[in-house]
């Protein structure tokens, strides 16, 4: 079985952590890393540094993070980013600006009405 | 050490669906999938720029982008790996901007660590520790690897924390990054070898 030396160990060290290597190849190293402090000790670095990332805590989201999205969205394509929901939610405005066409329409034929000769019969 | 196949549970059909909601532009969708993955998008962004407020920023962008372009989301990918590849492009244009701003990232999460521990309220996914002393050890541990991941080039952070801190797979990571796995791999472990000489010289 081949040996590894100092710099051939500390290039194996991810892929050991990984668990990538083959098995001659991690017997090689462990043998190495057992035979030598130094490697030993940089192993041991490596270890205790990958050790601390894994454990960084998983920072969550700031409370209202979903609600400012949305808000988000909204104010950059001016309330017109969602499909309305159905016919329900558009009926009032959609009724009310019909009401108004009415209305116009109504208060229009009165003053037309209202107006001298108006409808005058020969 | 391998990454879970899907990091929120989400079932894939549960996913497809909603995705086909939201590219019909219905709200309550778009909602859920903010809902589903606030807190792995924000937790990508905060460890690569290490600033909350900054982070919030980018990570409802991450989000706006999502809803603008989920037209051209074609379920190649899955759905988290094209996500992570719009965060991660806002982590480096966003670090690019603050670069030219001569923006330094390293404190703001130690205050916020520091401000965590006085009011002895962990959040809901820090690992349990024992007493006061080992709280205040893993803190100042945790302020450390955050900075060391602070100072190393934007590739290599990238690299760090999708592998390392979200436990990423290499598939994924280069479906993310567009490197080739060996890139990947010889990258990461310089990455990991700077991040180990740093903290042995602070640790010992």
């Amino acid at each position: 079985m081949a040996t590894v030396d100092h710099a051939q160990a500390s290039e194996l060290f991810s892929s050991y952590w990984d668990e990538e290597l083959g098995p001659d190849e991690a017997a090689r190293l462990e043998e190495h890393l057992r035979s030598c402090v130094v490697c030993r000790r940089e192993y041991e670095h490596f270890e205790r540094a990958l050790g601390a990332v894994g454990a960084l805590a998983h920072e969550l989201a700031p409370r209202g993070f979903a609600a400012g999205v949305v808000q988000r969205v909204h104010k950059r394509a001016r309330g017109r980013a969602f499909a309305s929901r159905g016919l329900l939610d558009r009926l009032p405005y959609e009724l009310f600006s019909l009401l108004m066409l009415g209305l116009i329409l109504a208060i229009y034929v009165i003053l037309q009405m209202a107006q001298p000769g108006h409808l005058r019969l020969p | 050490m391998g990454a879970s196949p899907n990091p929120l549970g989400l079932t894939a059909l549960r996913e497809r669906l909603l995705i086909r909601r939201l590219q019909q532009r219905d709200e309550r969708a778009f909602h859920e999938i903010v809902r589903l993955y606030q807190h792995k998008v924000f937790n990508l962004v905060l460890r690569m720029i290490g600033n909350r407020e900054e982070a919030e920023d980018v990570a409802q962008e991450v989000f706006v982008t999502v809803f603008k372009s989920i037209d051209g989301f074609r379920g190649e990918a899955k759905f988290s790996t094209w996500l992570y590849r719009i965060a991660a492009n806002h982590c480096k244009n966003r670090m690019k901007y603050l670069g030219r701003r001569s923006y330094k990232a390293t404190g703001e999460l130690d205050e916020a660590a520091e401000r965590e521990l006085q009011d002895a309220q962990p959040s809901a996914m820090t690992p349990h520790l024992d007493g006061p002393d080992k709280v205040l050890e893993g803190m100042q541990m945790e302020r450390l690897v955050q900075e060391g991941i602070a100072l190393l080039d934007e590739e290599h952070r990238m690299l760090i924390v999708l592998r390392d801190v979200e436990d990423l797979s290499y598939q994924e990571i280069c479906a993310i990054t567009g490197l080739a796995e060996g890139t990947v791999k010889s990258r990461l472990h310089r990455a990991r070898m700077s991040l180990k000489e740093y903290l042995a010289k602070r640790v010992g």
